[in-house]
């Protein structure tokens, strides 16, 4: 009785550590349908004008397999898909979420769109300017008629394929402004929304951590954005200030480090952003630029 | 009796399963202080005379935040990777960069990994072709059998890299398969505990940005990132980027590289990055692949 005791007690040890591995999936599947849930409820509840979208206007592609890059920009200059390399999609997995946020510094008002996360309604219908096969510049006007935005959205292809963001912030009032200007996107890694993400000063990152030790399972992927340095980086000119958020909504533009993650994420649906403070002299113009590629 | 057996056949069973469990618990303890341990990884492994980490070609280029200043050694190992301006990632304590290759048909293996040990098995290296971006190192195995040419180029810009190509020669006459990696001691902003990441491209190391002020530009890291293969079907496979934990002391041995693999995203770590090919290299033939460094 006593052997057959012992038995049964080790079968229910190994179980319980089969059941353990199990329970870890399981909870992982629960953490991902949790984190889509709360994405789509967050979404509807984002303010948006008629002009908010995701819709997929100016669709890019170059590469095969691991060299692939396949991305489209929305009408109003939002990056709504992303996927890259081939299978492995980013952006475009629940709730597509990608864009640009501008706080007028000066006056305190907020403009940004974000896609399905929102938009602040004070923007002007956005201007196609230029487009071809890796190309596309879109122009966009606030609708109190302060800042006009161009951004110029370039694929550049090859072994490391990547999609580089152009943004030129003009004053068009006749005071000097300075602005806070931001470039956001909720990863949702390998369509994963409970990704790792991190952050430096350059950059912001989003990916599905290596999980085994065998050089022929490929099958964790993210994306950096990473954000170019500022010709001359000196006050009232600063940034870029790479961050990850802990949620999947954007930043508040004039309270850009309200959802800020102080550490790494593990466990979450985050987001990333890439800021830049800059002094915009009146009737003139500053530029940065930003890259999407896969990592 | 034979009841007594299965009973301690699965208890066995049932101890190995929470003996690997703790195994795991046990790859991210609690940060050691660092100084020691990065000591220790650079006399864990073997290493010979010819192991250095002196620059013989320095690479500087940008200013500011689009500085990079990389140099290599005699041996092609990148043992200072500075960008931007004042944020040095590898060059700090005990310097470990390099790569290896084990030889799947003897299971023989050669590396370098500056001064986190050596091969004894590489002959003296060849200078090849040098320009004010690029150095070409050519070496050969004692053996005979491989020569690894390395090509680093210094690609400047507003974001700077060190694009590195890896040539594998095969000079035998009989068809082999390899393991060919590229390591890296990555320290960002001289940090011996940092972030870390890796996905099947890429590994890197990071200094998190932890204060939400666009004015205070104080944290980078690094990336290695190994670029795709033209062709991906067996027995060319790869790339795929895993993290190290070097609480174990000692960097990927090639035939059993996954030796310290740590899985998931470890804060504030020890650790280090790799990036492995597997490549079929015929008699006489060579395979390249190519691997860039690149701030974070």
């Amino acid at each position: 009785m006593k052997t057959f005791v012992l038995v049964v007690t080790v079968l229910v040890l190994g179980s319980l550590t089969f059941a353990q591995q199990a329970g870890t999936s399981n909870a992982k599947r629960e953490q991902q349908a949790a984190a889509a849930s709360a994405q789509s409820l967050l979404a509807h509840a984002s303010a948006r004008s008629p002009f908010a979208t995701s819709a997929c206007s100016f669709p890019f592609t170059s590469g095969a397999a691991d060299s692939f890059v396949k991305y489209c920009v929305t009408a109003n200059g939002n990056i709504t898909q992303l996927e890259t390399p081939q299978f492995h999609e980013h952006i475009a997995a629940g709730v597509f979420a990608e864009g640009y946020g501008v706080c007028d510094a000066t006056t305190g008002v907020e403009y940004f769109d974000y896609a399905d996360f929102g938009d602040s309604g004070n923007w002007g219908a956005p201007q196609i300017a230029t487009q071809s096969a890796t190309l596309v510049k879109l122009v966009r006007t606030t609708a109190d008629g302060i800042w006009t935005l161009t951004q110029n959205i370039t694929m550049v292809p090859g072994a490391s394929p990547s999609i580089k963001v152009a943004m030129a912030l003009r004053n068009n009032s006749t005071v000097d402004r300075t602005a806070l200007l931001m470039r956001y996107a909720d990863i949702d890694a390998n369509s994963g929304f409970v990704n790792s993400l991190g952050a430096t000063a350059n950059s912001a990152f989003g990916w599905d951590p290596t999980a085994f030790a065998n050089i022929g399972a490929r099958g964790n992927f993210g994306v950096t954005l990473q954000a170019d340095a500022l010709p001359q980086p000196h006050a009232p000119d600063l940034g870029p200030l790479g961050f990850t958020q802990f949620g999947p909504a954007g930043p508040a533009p004039c309270n850009p480090y309200a959802q800020m993650l102080a550490g790494l994420n593990t466990a979450g649906d985050g987001s990333v952003v890439a800021i830049y403070q800059l002094a915009v002299a009146k009737k003139a113009a500053k530029n940065v630029s930003l890259n999407y590629k896969g990592m | 009796m034979k009841t007594f057996a299965a009973a301690l056949t699965l208890l066995a069973l049932c101890a190995l399963s929470v003996v690997g469990q703790g195994q795991t618990v046990d790859v991210n303890p609690q940060p050691q202080s660092a100084g020691p341990v990065d000591a220790h990884a650079g006399r864990a492994a073997p290493i010979s005379d010819a192991a250095t980490a002196t620059c013989a070609v320095t690479f500087t280029s940008g200013v500011s935040d689009d500085f990079l200043k990389s140099c290599v050694t005699v041996n092609g190992n990148v043992a200072q990777f500075e960008a931007p301006l004042g944020h040095e990632h590898i060059r700090h304590g005990i310097v470990g960069e390099g790569y290896g290759v084990c030889d799947v048909n003897t299971n023989t293996e050669y590396f370098d990994y500056s001064l986190f040990g050596d091969s004894p098995n590489w002959g003296a290296p060849t200078l090849g072709t040098q320009t004010a971006t690029s150095v070409k190192i050519a070496r050969t195995t004692i053996d005979g059998v491989w020569t690894l040419t390395q090509t680093f180029t210094q690609v400047a810009g507003t974001s700077p890299l060190v694009k590195l190509t890896m040539s594998l020669r095969n000079n035998t006459a009989i068809d082999r398969t390899v393991f060919l990696m590229r390591y890296a001691d990555v320290e960002p902003d001289h940090l011996f505990t940092s972030s870390m990441g890796a996905t099947s491209n890429s590994a890197f190391a990071f200094n998190q940005t932890v204060v939400g002020n666009v004015g205070l530009r104080g944290n980078f890291g690094l990336i290695l990132q190994g670029a795709a293969l033209p062709q991906q079907h067996s027995p060319d496979l790869g790339p795929q980027g895993f993290i190290e934990d070097n609480v174990f002391s000692d960097p990927p041995p090639p035939c059993t590289p996954y030796r310290n693999f740590v899985t998931g995203t470890p804060a504030e770590s020890k650790g280090s990055l790799v990036v492995i090919y597997q490549l079929g290299v015929p008699a006489r033939g060579a395979k390249a692949v190519t691997v860039t460094y690149r701030g974070l």
